[in-house]
């Protein structure tokens, strides 16, 4: 890269910097890459951990439990919600929800100590309808819509740049192919076009990733032949081509650089769409499939009990929501900076 | 002029062509028999065998496509391997739902978006803009499932003022053209504002103002018709995918329109209705970005001018 490309990008980096909206947005990544990275150490409960006796309570309630230590094979350890305990020696005497009083053995209990096999979690944002911690699984859903947002538009970068430079730089008989496959492709209905693929398969996180990604090539490649076209007129490349170099070698070093900076607004506003598509069709039952906690799910499973634990399906939508503004933000402040001409390009 | 509204509808059916040709080739490929979830549980070979000659399943791939397009020309779609019923009939029975739901969400997305966009462009950065321009990005960034449920947790069932699901009079109405006009209105802010914003320093608006008119003259006869273009983009696009079913509203609100007769084929797998919908729907489409695409060659001459180089 040439310094006055050096000097373009930080100059870009400046205006960025300046920008509110996009340092808002950059934070609420940030945070979010940090909650899914962290996510074991940041989540009070285990996402699956099922706590019947504790179904649909609402934010800010504290349980009192005991952990019995289960069969390893078969599963974890089992959680059973009690009003109080008494310990006698070697055993333990305890009273359920139901008022019944049952006695144990002390080494059936999880752990060594009290503070291994008696607890009295928060639970920050309520349980769900299994008595499962929405905080924790909110936690442990972030990783999902950050894999999703980066594979899904991961993909439809890689197919959108190939067939885009392939499109602008060849011209002619390829040109026309491309562009109008990606027609056909706008013609599809977007949110309907990607139910019908996800439903002839087997619905899977497998599968959401890749027909997200096919799905939304189409815009990526749009983006890049155009820039493509502006790149190829000028003189450098003329240059290039007079020295006898090949094609890919300009391409690769001639071409992709000059068209960084509307692919990076493209792939971050990108990002945004895939999240929002997962959570859509995980929403519908096409996603994700229970118990993993993706948050389009959760709202899924949440309208059903609308009435009696709105929690369920309003803090997993709110988190969706940051999340999209957070990259919403992010790639509005990206195109600012980096291309203010693409202003109107873009929606 | 003449000639580039016909290049432009000419243009239109190879997209047509293709996307009917990958509808079919994407039905084809599609993991499991047709058949079987047509005979469900019980059955024997002979109906099968019985149902695969007179649905022509086993005929080469490209006498099947020709069948399917010379069916396609004479208006028929196939039957349901539910109900049996025609394909085009049930689209027919359901358009008008979708048609009004989108009609309505376009009422709540001119009214909200055009008015908010206007106003925050009068007084760029001040807390009014910020406010409203904060409201519109978070718009954009909901989920519009979630949306729908927020409205109908408050308005529905603790306000309890309007019926929160099912189909009737204009009450069943409200909520769901809200949910779906929201994202809209929230792009239209954004982008009338920015336009006006920039319309706002042309030189002609000085005129305007020099010569003594009126504020709201200037804004509303002199700046906002040069908004038109963009606006005008987003409400056809919009318009477009709302008559393709809104799938999502209208499942969440039991609204019996295209989206969630598409979205209750495809989970019973009734092939010929998810076919048949998806081929509509992007008939629609398609036709609704041709309106706008032909409606700028109508409002602004440049357009037709660039597009003829």
């Amino acid at each position: 890269m040439n310094h006055f490309l050096q000097n373009q990008w930080s100059a870009s980096l400046q205006q960025l910097k300046q920008d509110k909206g996009a340092m808002v947005g950059l934070s609420l990544v940030l945070l979010l890459l940090f909650i899914g990275f962290f996510a074991p150490w940041l989540a009070p409960m285990d996402p699956y951990v099922q706590i019947l006796e504790y179904q649909k309570k609402p934010a800010g309630f504290k349980g009192n439990i005991l952990v019995f230590s289960g069969n390893p094979n078969i599963q974890g350890d089992n959680f059973v919600a009690i009003q109080s305990f008494k310990t006698l020696e070697d055993s333990i005497h305890y009273v359920d929800l139901l008022d019944r009083t049952f006695t144990a053995h002390i080494h059936e209990l999880s752990g060594e100590n009290e503070t291994d096999w008696h607890k009295t979690p928060r639970f920050w944002l309520g349980t769900d309808n299994f008595g499962r911690d929405i905080l924790s699984r909110i936690i442990f859903g972030a990783r999902i819509s950050l894999k999703v947002g980066f594979i899904a538009s991961t993909i439809s970068l890689m197919l959108g740049v190939l067939l885009g430079v392939l499109s602008g730089y060849y011209g002619r008989w390829v040109d026309t192919l491309v562009m109008r496959f990606t027609d056909i492709m706008f013609g599809f209905p977007a949110l309907l076009f990607l139910i019908g693929i996800t439903a002839a398969f087997e619905p899977s996180l497998t599968v959401v990733f890749f027909a997200i990604g096919f799905v939304s090539w189409p815009s990526m490649a749009r983006v890049v032949r155009g820039q493509v076209l502006s790149v190829k007129k000028q003189e450098y490349i003329l240059a290039a081509r007079v020295l006898g170099l090949p094609d890919w070698r300009i391409i690769v070093r001639h071409i992709l650089p000059n068209c960084l900076a509307p692919i990076i607004v493209a792939y971050t506003m990108g990002i945004a769409g895939a999240i929002m598509a997962e959570a859509s069709l995980s929403f519908i039952g096409l996603g994700a499939q229970p118990p993993t906690p993706s948050w389009g799910a959760m709202i899924n499973y949440g309208k059903d009990f609308l009435r009696v634990a709105p929690w369920m399906s309003v803090y997993p939508g709110l988190a969706i929501a940051l999340t999209v503004l957070g990259f919403n933000l992010l790639g509005d402040g990206l195109r600012d900076a980096l291309d203010p001409k693409m202003k109107q390009e873009f929606r | 002029m003449g000639s580039y509204f016909i290049k432009r509808i000419f243009q239109t059916i190879p997209v047509i062509l293709g996307v009917i040709t990958l509808t079919f080739i994407l039905m084809y490929i599609v993991p499991g028999d047709p058949v079987m979830s047509m005979v469900g549980e019980r059955y024997d070979e002979a109906t099968i065998q019985k149902l695969r000659e007179e649905l022509h399943l086993d005929d080469p791939i490209w006498m099947q496509y020709f069948r399917f397009l010379g069916n396609l020309l004479h208006g028929d779609l196939g039957r349901s391997f539910v109900t049996f019923n025609p394909v085009l009939d049930d689209l027919l029975t359901r358009f008008p739902f979708t048609l009004t739901l989108a009609l309505s969400a376009m009422i709540v997305s001119i009214l909200i978006g055009l008015s908010v966009g206007i106003l925050s462009s009068l007084k760029p950065n001040s807390l009014l803009d910020r406010g409203t321009m904060m409201f519109a990005l978070a718009g954009i960034s909901a989920p519009v499932f979630w949306v729908g449920l927020l409205l109908i947790l408050y308005v529905s069932v603790y306000l309890k003022w309007l019926p929160p699901t099912g189909y009737g009079g204009i009450e069943y109405l409200i909520l769901p053209a809200i949910t779906l006009g929201t994202r809209s209105a929230a792009f239209l802010a954004r982008m009338t504002r920015a336009t006006m914003l920039d319309v706002l320093q042309q030189d002609y608006i000085r005129t305007a103002r020099a010569k003594g008119l009126p504020e709201w003259k200037v804004i509303l006869k002199h700046a906002f018709p040069n908004t038109l273009i963009p606006v005008i983009t987003i409400i056809g696009v919009d318009f477009g995918s709302y008559l393709s079913g809104a799938v999502l509203t209208e499942s969440i609100f039991g609204w019996p329109g295209i989206g969630r007769f598409a979205l209750d084929a495809i989970l019973k797998r009734d092939f010929p209705v998810i076919q048949g919908t998806v081929l509509f729907t992007a008939l629609m489409f398609i036709s609704a970005n041709l309106i706008v695409d032909l409606f700028y060659g109508v409002v602004d001459p440049r357009i037709r001018f660039e597009r003829k180089q």
